[in-house]
C-alpha cells in the first residue's frame, strides 16, 4: 500500500519543483508509474480477507478494482486537461495538478481505509478539491450554483453519517472493518434504530446518486472542467457505492424491509433519467444523466445484498467508470473545438474526424452495455439478482436497458452522423494526445473482458 | 399578509394601543432601528408570500434584464430578416432551448428600420428563379401565418394581406424581357398572366395605356401587407440608400381592385386602406441617390419626377394631394441588386443574409428558413439559394434581375 501512497505524496514536490517546460510530461509520467505500481494489487495472494495491509490501510477484493481505477485515472486526467489549462500562468497550472493529485491521495486512502471513520474523513475530504476544481476552473457562471449544490447535497447526507458512525462506535466498541465483519448482528427494532440505519446509508445514496437526490450531479458534471467531470463520473460516484457495500455488513437485519423504498427509487430512477437523456440538448448533460441511470442499477444491486448483486455492482462500477470517463473526454474534445456543448451544432463529425468516430462508437456501445463488454456483465448480474428478489423488476430494468440503448445511439447519431454544418468544416484536427487518451480508456475495458475475475469482488 | 390576519382580530387592536404609547417613548435611535427592521421584515414577508411554489423568486437578486453571457447563435440586426432567421432556428431546434439564439438590435423602437418603413409589397414577378421561389414560400408563410405564429389566448395574427397582385407595365423595348420572365415565372409555379393593352383597358378602365406594350399581372400570392403588424410580432428582445414613399389622397382614383402598379418608367403606386389613399414613389436614378444621413423627405422629388409620370399613367391622379410622406432605407446591393446569403469566405462561423435591395421584407420568411437550414442542416433543403453565395462577388459574376424596381 505504501509503495503507491508514498509516490503519490511525492507527486506534490514533483509538481512544484519541475520546470514549466517539463511539467506536464513529468507529472503524466510519474502518475503512469504510480498506476503501473498499483497494478500489483491485482495479484491476489492473501489467505485472509485483506492483503497488503499496514495498521490503517489494506486492500481487499472489493476495494482493489476501485483503487486500480483511481490510480489509472490520474494520468488520464492530466492528459485530458493539458490543452485547456496550458494558456494559464504556470502557478495556476501547478495548482490544478496539485488538486488532482490531492484528490488522488484522498481517494486512495478512502478506498484503502480499514477504519470506517478514516473512510468517512477521506470521503468528506474529497469534496474540497472537487469543489475548488468545479468553481475555479469551470466554464460558465453556473458553476457557482453547481458547486453549491454539490457541496451541500453531499454534506447534508454525510453529517447524519458521522452521527451514525459515532453511535456504532458506541455500541460495538470498534469501527474497524476487519473487526466489524465478525461482530454480532445488532438488535435493531425501534424507530431510533431505523433512523440510524437511514443515517448510515443516506450519505452514500446521495453520492451514488439515488434518483430523488440526484440533482447535484448534472450540474456538477456539466460545469466541471474535463478532469473534474472524469474524476466525478469515474471515481467519486463509486465512493458512494463502495461505502454502501461496506456499511451493509453491519446494517442487517433491518435492511430487509427498509431497503424497499430505496430499491424502488433506484429502479424508477433508471427509467426517468434515461427518458430525460432522450430530451437533452447539452451533450455533457446527457452523459451526466446516463451516469445517474447506471448508478441507479448499482444502487439496486447493492441494496439487494446478494453475492450476485455485489459482484454485479462492482463490475458495473468499474466498467461504467471507464466508459463514462471516455465519453466525457470525447465531449470535451468537441467542446474545445466549437466552444459549445449544444448537440445540434456539432453534428456530422464523422466526416471530419473519422478515427474519433470509432472512439465515439466504442464508448457509446460500452455505455449501452453491448456484449461482451463488462458493462453488460455487471448489468446482467444486477438484473438477475433483482429478478430473483422480485420478478416484477424485470419490467423496469428491461425498459431501462431499452432506453439506455436508445439514448446512447441518439448521442452517437446526433454527433457523428448527419450533414456536417459548414461552420465546423474548419475545425482543428485531433491530437495524438487525444487519441492516446481514448485508447487508454477503452483498452482496459476490453482487457477486463478477458479476465473479469479481477472485478468480481468476494465471489472470486 | 400575516399582519392583515392579525389586525383583523379585534382583540389585537386593544393590544396595539399600549404599543403605540410605547413607541412614543424616548430612545430615538433604537426606535428607528426597530422600525427599519420591521419594514424590512414586512417587505421580506410580502415577497415570500408572493413566492408560491413554482415562482422563480430567489433571495439572491441577480441583475435582471441582462443579455445572456453565451449564446449558440448571435444574429446581428433584429429586422425582419434577423427575426425570421431566429424564428426558424428555434422552430428547427425541436426541443425547447435546444439552441440559444440571441438577436442583437441597435434600435429597439425600429424607428429607422427598413422593416417598418417598407411598402410591404410581395410579388413573384422576378426573373431569377430563386427570387420567385423565395417570394412564393414567403407568401404561403404569410397566408398561413396563424399556423406558425399564433399564440393561444391571443387574437389571431392579422397581417392585412391584400391579395390584389402586382401589375408590371412594359414598353416596346422591354416587352421581350417581360415575356421571358413570364415563362420563368410560370415554370417555377407563380400564377402570372400577360395582358395586352386592350385587355388592360378592359380590366382597369382608369388606366391610360399609352406607351404600354405588354403588362403582367400576378393573380395569386401577390399584394401587400402591413409591415408594422409583422414587426409587432418581433418579440425581443451593406451599403444603404434611402427611398421616399408618398401617401397621396385622390377621391376619384382607381378602385378596390387596383393592383400594385409598377410602370416601366420606374414609378410605382398602390392603394392604401379604403379611403381613396394611395402610396406612391419612384426609385431615383443611379446618379441622383438621395442623401442617407437623415430620413427627411424630399418633396421636390415628388413634384418634379414622380407626379407627371404618375398622372400620365393614371389620369385621375392629376388631381391629387400629398397627405404625408416618409423615407426608408433600402439595403441596396450595388453589385447586382440581389441578396447575399451564405458563409463568409474567411471567418469560419459567420453567415450573411443581407443586401436584399428592397425585397427583404417579402423574402424574409424564406430567407430565414434557408439560413437556419444552412446552420443546422449543413445545406439548403427547401429552396436552393447557392446562387446567392458571396463568392459570386469575389468571382465578379453578377446575377442580375431584369425589370427591377
Amino acid at each position: 500500500m505504501l509503495k503507491v501512497l508514498i509516490p503519490t505524496m511525492m507527486l506534490f514536490p514533483t509538481i512544484w519543483l519541475t520546470s514549466p517546460k517539463w511539467l506536464w510530461t513529468t507529472t503524466t509520467a510519474h502518475s503512469l508509474l504510480i498506476a503501473s505500481a498499483s497494478l500489483t494489487w491485482l495479484k491476489w495472494t492473501s489467505e485472509a480477507g485483506w492483503a497488503f495491509s499496514n495498521m490503517y490501510l489494506a486492500t481487499d477484493p472489493l476495494s482493489t478494482p476501485l483503487l486500480v481505477l483511481t490510480c489509472w485515472l490520474l494520468p488520464l486526467m492530466i492528459l485530458a486537461s493539458q490543452n485547456h489549462i496550458n494558456p494559464e500562468p504556470v502557478g495556476r497550472q501547478r495548482s490544478y495538478i496539485t488538486l488532482l493529485a490531492l484528490l488522488q491521495t484522498f481517494l486512495i486512502m478512502a478506498f484503502g481505509a480499514t477504519e470506517i471513520i478514516m473512510f468517512y474523513i477521506m470521503f468528506e475530504a474529497t469534496l474540497i478539491p472537487t469543489l475548488i476544481i468545479i468553481t475555479r476552473w469551470g466554464n460558465q457562471a453556473e458553476r457557482l450554483n453547481a458547486g453549491t449544490y454539490f457541496l451541500f447535497y453531499t454534506l447534508a447526507g454525510s453529517l447524519p453519517l458521522l452521527v451514525a458512525l459515532l453511535l456504532l462506535q458506541q455500541s460495538t466498541g470498534t469501527l474497524s472493518m476487519l473487526v466489524l465483519q465478525y461482530s454480532q448482528p445488532l438488535q435493531l427494532s425501534s424507530w431510533g434504530h431505523m433512523a440510524w440505519w437511514a443515517g448510515c446509508l443516506v450519505a452514500f445514496l446521495v453520492k451514488m446518486p439515488l434518483y430523488g437526490v440526484h440533482l447535484w450531479l448534472p450540474k456538477a458534471h456539466v460545469e466541471a472542467p474535463v478532469a473534474g467531470s472524469m474524476v466525478l463520473a469515474a471515481v467519486l460516484l463509486k465512493l458512494g457505492g463502495y461505502g454502501m457495500m461496506r456499511m451493509m455488513v453491519t446494517l442487517d437485519p433491518l435492511s430487509k424491509e427498509l431497503a424497499y423504498p430505496f430499491i424502488i427509487l433506484a429502479l424508477w430512477g433508471i427509467i426517468m433519467t434515461g427518458s430525460i437523456c432522450l430530451r437533452q440538448t447539452d451533450l455533457k448533460s446527457l452523459i451526466a444523466y446516463s451516469s445517474v441511470s447506471h448508478m441507479g442499477l448499482v444502487a439496486g444491486g447493492v441494496l439487494i445484498q446478494t453475492p450476485w448483486g455485489f459482484s454485479g455492482a462492482i463490475i458495473l462500477m468499474i466498467a461504467h467508470g471507464l466508459a463514462s470517463s471516455a465519453l466525457f473526454c470525447l465531449a470535451n474534445t468537441a467542446y474545445e473545438r466549437t466552444h459549445s456543448r449544444t448537440m445540434m451544432l456539432a453534428r456530422g463529425l464523422q466526416m471530419i474526424f473519422p478515427l474519433t468516430a470509432v472512439w465515439w462508437l466504442a464508448a457509446n456501445l460500452a455505455n449501452l452495455a453491448l456484449p461482451p463488454l463488462p458493462n453488460l456483465m455487471g448489468e446482467l448480474m444486477i438484473i438477475t439478482t433483482l429478478f430473483n428478489w422480485s420478478p416484477w423488476t424485470i419490467l423496469l430494468t428491461g425498459l431501462g436497458a431499452l432506453i439506455t440503448a436508445s439514448y446512447s445511439l441518439y448521442m452517437f447519431l446526433m454527433s457523428q452522423r448527419g450533414p456536417t454544418p459548414n461552420h465546423i468544416m474548419g475545425l482543428q484536427p485531433f491530437h495524438t494526445r487525444e487519441h492516446l487518451l481514448m485508447t487508454l480508456h477503452l483498452i482496459p475495458i476490453i482487457l477486463l473482458m478477458t479476465k473479469p475475475e479481477l472485478m468480481w469482488g468476494w465471489c472470486y | 399578509m400575516w399582519r392583515k390576519l392579525f389586525t383583523s382580530v379585534p382583540a389585537f387592536r386593544a393590544l396595539k394601543a399600549p404599543c403605540r404609547s410605547f413607541k412614543s417613548s424616548s430612545r430615538g435611535a433604537e426606535k428607528d432601528f426597530f422600525k427599519d427592521l420591521d419594514t424590512q421584515l414586512r417587505a421580506f414577508r410580502d415577497k415570500a408570500a408572493a413566492a408560491m411554489p413554482g415562482s422563480d423568486w430567489s433571495p439572491i437578486e441577480l441583475t435582471p434584464g441582462l443579455p445572456p453571457e453565451r449564446a449558440d447563435v448571435v444574429i446581428v440586426g433584429g429586422g425582419v430578416v434577423g427575426w425570421s432567421i431566429a424564428y426558424w432556428l428555434k422552430m428547427k431546434a425541436r426541443v425547447r432551448d435546444g439552441l440559444r439564439v440571441l438577436v442583437v438590435e441597435k434600435d429597439p423602437t425600429y424607428s429607422q428600420a427598413s422593416t417598418v418603413l417598407s411598402c410591404g409589397g410581395i410579388r413573384q414577378q422576378f426573373s431569377l428563379k430563386e427570387n420567385i421561389l423565395l417570394s412564393l414560400f414567403s407568401a404561403h408563410f404569410m397566408k398561413n401565418i396563424n399556423n406558425h405564429l399564433w399564440v393561444v389566448n391571443e387574437d389571431p395574427v392579422d397581417l392585412q394581406f391584400n391579395h390584389s397582385g402586382y401589375l408590371f407595365l412594359a414598353s416596346e423595348k422591354s416587352a421581350h424581357i417581360m415575356e421571358e420572365n413570364y415563362r420563368t415565372q410560370r415554370y417555377v409555379g407563380a400564377k402570372v398572366v400577360l395582358l395586352s393593352p386592350s385587355q388592360l383597358k378592359e380590366r382597369f378602365p382608369w388606366m391610360n395605356t399609352e406607351g404600354v406594350a405588354l403588362a403582367s399581372l400576378g393573380l395569386e400570392n401577390e399584394g401587400w401587407f402591413t409591415p408594422a403588424k409583422l414587426c409587432s410580432l418581433i418579440s425581443y428582445i451593406v451599403p444603404i440608400s434611402s427611398r421616399f414613399v408618398y401617401v397621396v389622397h385622390c377621391p376619384d382614383g382607381p378602385g378596390l381592385d387596383t393592383p400594385f402598379l409598377i410602370d416601366y418608367s420606374g414609378v410605382y403606386c398602390r392603394r392604401e386602406g379604403l379611403g381613396g389613399n394611395y402610396i406612391t414613389g419612384m426609385s431615383p436614378e443611379e446618379t441622383e441617390e438621395p442623401d442617407i444621413s437623415n430620413l427627411d423627405v424630399d418633396h421636390e422629388f415628388f413634384q418634379e419626377k414622380v407626379w407627371h409620370r404618375l398622372a400620365h399613367r393614371i389620369p385621375a391622379f392629376e388631381q391629387l394631394k400629398v397627405s404625408s410622406a416618409w423615407a426608408g432605407f433600402y439595403d441596396y446591393n450595388t453589385f447586382d441588386q440581389n441578396g447575399i446569403i451564405g458563409l463568409h469566405p474567411l471567418v469560419p462561423n459567420m453567415y450573411f443574409a443581407t443586401g436584399f435591395s428592397g425585397h427583404g421584407l417579402q423574402q424574409s420568411p424564406a430567407v430565414g428558413l434557408a439560413v437556419a437550414e444552412l446552420i443546422l442542416d449543413g445545406g439548403y433543403k427547401t429552396i436552393d439559394l447557392s446562387a446567392f453565395d458571396l463568392k459570386r462577388i469575389l468571382l465578379q459574376e453578377p446575377i442580375q434581375e431584369s425589370n427591377i424596381v
